[in-house]
């Protein structure tokens, strides 16, 4: 039994836009860390937000390996430029919106921000087990996920103009 | 002093509710509702502003949208057949067991390898069997992650009647009709693809209080419930049911009210209204009201059986 290994890899591949070969090896580096590192394991404490906040410091390095070897620069505020793009558009709904879109739309977001909503929107943790995974304020999780969430939406609506997505009825209510 | 006042309620947008949030940070206050964060004096004063500003409502919906979207195509990830094989030899490996200290050989006797698979074993085995800290709904160590608590399963119910019944069908609802309401619950929906349309008769005929106004499949905080809301003189009663997810279950739990025909029956009182629920196979099953404790445990009660019988064929 190896607690948590499915959903530390799907966190992995997103964190890692997509690269399931170093996917593979930053999980098998994160359940090592934890091996080596348990006796710094606090008995009783959350025994998945500390695998998770090996996993993001690991990501870290990764990502950075991965982004000077392909030499992409990566923008801190590539994500609130189009926050304004969204008036007028239809509606989205979690049906018309395609897992392609969807991951598209994530992988345009900044490492910060994409971090904040896996760990807050996918993995459902607190933002306080997120400020302690991620070591930075609440307040902090607080504003980068509005901020990611912001972005996410606008990155679909502007799919959803390009290639007609995202058409339900307006103000379509909760059905 | 009355001009200091007006000055004090005004944002520089211009626009504050009555409790004092300007816009920014009501944007901030939808963000924690959505997150599930806010306190029911908060949901309540997010649901207000919402009513009040039907654009806000559509965003809101909107991120529900992305974030339902979002879980869905990160779960759909396939995981690669040697991963967990390849960790299990990474921590096994001996090259980081504590034993590398004897001297630095590099044979290493199969006895070795038995005690660190026991070693192994005995750590996850303690790693699993941890007991929260703190806050038990919070920290979830291995083994009781893999049960949710108790209130946690409810809540889910709770959430989709505040959210849905109580806050999107404001006021009295203008009844489906029955052939609409069919047809609802036959409509293809994201988890929840199944015709759940034989459900209608049962609420129908079992529930004395109230009248089954409204029957649809809906989706909120990125999961799909079957709703059934009743109408009654005490306020809106919603039966609920959704697709059991990872670490919920009903069965076999401490705590339950009562016991219907074998099925046992959980109730709490959460964010101001009674929900109780039980556990059907693949599916949750509540009722969540403002009834009595009583009233409400006797509404499930009443509807568990049937229920579960037609859940179980579908």
């Amino acid at each position: 039994m190896l607690p948590h290994l499915d959903e530390l890899y799907r966190t992995a591949v997103r964190l890692l836009k997509g690269n399931r070969d170093e996917a593979n090896d930053l999980v098998q580096d994160t359940f090592v860390q934890a091996w080596k590192s348990f006796d710094r394991y606090e008995r009783g404490t959350n025994a998945r937000a500390w695998l998770y906040a090996i996993l993001m410091n690991k990501a870290r390095h990764y990502h950075r390996r991965i982004t000077t070897r392909k030499v992409v620069p990566l923008s801190d505020h590539g994500d609130e430029t189009l926050l304004d793009r969204v008036e007028g558009s239809a509606p989205l709904t979690a049906e018309t919106i395609s897992d392609e879109n969807i991951l598209a739309a994530l992988e345009r977001l900044s490492e910060e921000h994409r971090e904040v909503v896996l760990l807050a929107d996918v993995q459902e943790f607190s933002y306080k087990e997120v400020a302690e995974i991620l070591e930075i304020p609440i307040g902090t999780v607080m504003s980068r996920l509005s901020r990611a969430r912001a972005g996410l939406r606008s990155h679909l609506h502007t799919y959803a103009g390009e290639f007609g997505i995202g058409m339900s009825k307006p103000g379509g209510g909760s059905e | 002093m009355l001009e200091n006042l007006e000055l004090e309620c005004r944002s520089r947008e211009g626009e504050v509710n009555r409790n004092g949030y300007d816009s920014e940070a009501m944007n901030e206050l939808i963000h924690k509702y959505l997150s599930g964060e806010t306190t029911p004096e908060e949901s309540r004063e997010v649901e207000t502003w919402l009513s009040e500003h039907p654009e806000e409502e559509v965003k809101l919906q909107e991120m529900e949208g992305v974030r339902s979207a979002l879980r869905r195509s990160v779960e759909n990830q396939p995981i690669p057949s040697e991963l967990r094989e390849a960790v299990l030899k990474k921590t096994i490996g001996s090259n980081l067991i504590p034993l590398e200290k004897s001297g630095g050989r590099a044979f290493r006797p199969s006895y070795l390898y038995g005690a660190v698979a026991v070693v192994l074993l005995l750590v996850i085995g303690w790693f699993a069997l941890q007991s929260p800290k703190v806050d038990p709904s919070v920290d979830t160590p291995v083994i009781a992650q893999e049960l949710k608590s108790v209130t946690e399963v409810l809540r889910v119910g709770v959430n989709d009647h505040l959210r849905c019944a109580v806050t999107f069908y404001k006021g009295d609802i203008k009844e489906y009709g029955i052939e609409k309401m069919k047809a609802k619950l036959a409509q293809k929906k994201e988890t929840l693809e199944e015709d759940f349309s034989a459900l209608i008769p049962i609420v129908q005929q079992q529930v004395d209080e109230g009248k089954l106004v409204v029957a649809h499949k809906c989706s909120f905080g990125g999961r799909n419930y079957v709703h059934m809301i009743l109408q009654s003189e005490k306020g809106k009663i919603s039966v609920v049911i959704t697709r059991k997810q990872d670490r919920e279950s009903l069965s076999d739990r401490e705590g339950a009210v009562a016991t219907v025909e074998g099925i046992p029956i959980y109730q709490a009182n959460l964010e101001g209204y009674k929900v109780a629920g039980f556990d059907a196979d693949r599916f949750l099953v509540y009722v969540a009201s403002d009834l009595p404790d009583e009233a409400n445990l006797a509404m499930i009660s009443a509807i568990a059986m049937p229920v579960k019988n037609v859940l179980k064929t579908i």
